[in-house]
């Protein structure tokens, strides 16, 4: 029996990492929009739409 | 048995499981984004059976084997097929009825490990790879999901603080749609493979198709249909368990559940470290629960989906067990096992009628929810 304990601590990083870029990214932009910033708004909504993009990237791999 | 007969009742008895596995896992990509209202029941379920079927065209890496090295695939007959994809699909229609999520891949892997047993002894089992690539991420998935899932919906609910109501509830409808329908692609691209390459090998061993050869544009189109009509039928039952039951859940709170399983779907299928959707996006739901507020979840239903998970293995196994040792009769044997799950099935259809769940009980109570409103902080 191997388990890939490497395999499993990358999928936890990377879902820790790419989560938080997006959560956060998208709450910055959905808060900005309200206060009618934009710029920093769709900004922010387009790193998020640049990471969908990846995820249909890696789904196609 | 005449051979080509029990390949089309396998190839059917699949398309059949496949079915299970589209209405089955729904709520995978959907509970969250219809019990928040971000779409209507029929717009969601609509939109995942078209990125299913999307997704089943979309990848060219067919399943080399069906088991993935739990047994032995040299051992693999037809009526082994045949029987485990009968345990599947009873076990699939089970946990249905009780509305439990549990994962269509270790039902099909139990299935198919108790039809191998007695077909072909004990050997023929690979346990080791039972704990490596079933037992191991079932624990695995709600974990990582679960913690993941917890920490972005604390953050969202925490930097959105003192926004605009309005468009932060707009917002994150939208932007759970986008997720959701990424878990939908991601899921069209696995499980629709899983049913392909059963009836690919099915018709290699029965000399159909040369060794090694790809599924033909027939099977590709008939896995990918079944599966989607599978998810556009609905499966209520568990959606409504993922999307009320489990937790209340508010758009912010949907978006980081669905955000963290598609992360974690598209880390794990990437890196090889292979979880299971349901168990990725159940705990999900349950971390995001936990992530807006502490004692956010309903453990009782969640000790009920965790007891599922356990059991899918040996309980489809033993189906399996019983379904794989009669087909193995010859025809008779076929056409009762066939018989008995055509039976059973009905059956367990008709004890749902008796109480139905519609898509109207997934958002009832939430639809007052589904207006823009005060979205409460952590």
């Amino acid at each position: 029996m191997t388990i890939n304990w490497a395999a499993f601590g990358s999928v936890f990083l990377v879902s820790v990492l790419a989560t938080l870029l997006v959560t956060v990214l998208f709450a910055v932009g959905v808060v900005a929009k309200g206060r009618g910033k934009l710029v920093v708004a769709y900004g922010s909504f387009a790193v998020c739409g640049a990471v969908t993009l990846l995820g249909i990237a890696v789904i196609l791999a | 048995m005449d051979p080509t007969l029990l390949v089309v009742v396998v190839v059917a008895t699949a398309l059949a499981f496949d079915f299970t596995n589209g209405f089955h896992d729904t709520a995978n990509a959907m509970a969250t984004s219809i019990a928040t209202g971000a779409l209507r029941p029929r717009t969601a379920v609509a939109l995942s059976a078209v990125l299913n079927l999307v997704g089943s065209f979309l990848s060219v890496e067919v399943a080399k084997t069906i088991s993935g090295g739990i047994v032995d695939d040299a051992k693999i007959t037809p009526a082994v097929i045949f029987g485990g994809l009968i345990g599947a699909i009873i076990w699939n229609l089970i946990t249905w009825y009780v509305g439990l999520p549990s994962s269509s891949s270790h039902a099909l892997f139990g299935g198919l490990i108790g039809a191998t047993w007695v077909a072909s002894g004990i050997d023929a089992v690979h346990f080791a790879k039972v704990v490596e690539k079933v037992l191991v991420p079932a624990v695995a998935a709600p974990v990582v999901a679960g913690l993941v899932a917890a920490g972005a919906t604390y953050l969202t609910y925490r930097l959105t603080r003192g926004g605009d109501a309005k468009t932060v509830a707009r917002g994150y409808k939208a932007g759970q749609v986008v997720s959701a329908s990424l878990v939908s692609l991601a899921h069209g691209t696995n499980d629709a493979q899983k049913t392909m390459g059963i009836i690919t090998l099915t018709l290699i061993a029965s000399g159909s198709l040369a060794a090694g050869s790809g599924p033909p544009v027939w099977v590709i189109i008939s896995a990918g249909v079944a599966i989607a009509l599978g998810t556009y039928l609905g499966g209520w039952r568990i959606t409504h368990t993922l999307g009320k039951k489990l937790t209340t859940i508010e758009p912010p709170q949907g978006f980081a559940a669905q955000t963290s399983s598609a992360v974690v779907i598209l880390a794990s299928s990437h890196v090889g470290f292979a979880l299971s959707t349901t168990h990725v996006c159940s705990g999900g739901v349950m971390g995001s629960g936990l992530g807006r507020a502490p004692g956010g979840v309903r453990w009782g239903v969640f000790g009920r989906m965790a007891l599922a998970w356990l059991v899918t293995l040996p309980a489809a196994g033993a189906v399996g067990a019983i379904a794989g040792m009669v087909a193995q009769k010859g025809t008779v044997g076929v056409v009762a096992v066939a018989a008995v799950g055509v039976l059973v099935s009905v059956g367990i259809w008709l004890a749902s009628r008796r109480r139905p769940v519609r898509p109207e009980h997934v958002v009832d109570e939430i639809a007052p929810q589904a207006e823009p409103h005060e979205i409460k902080a952590a």
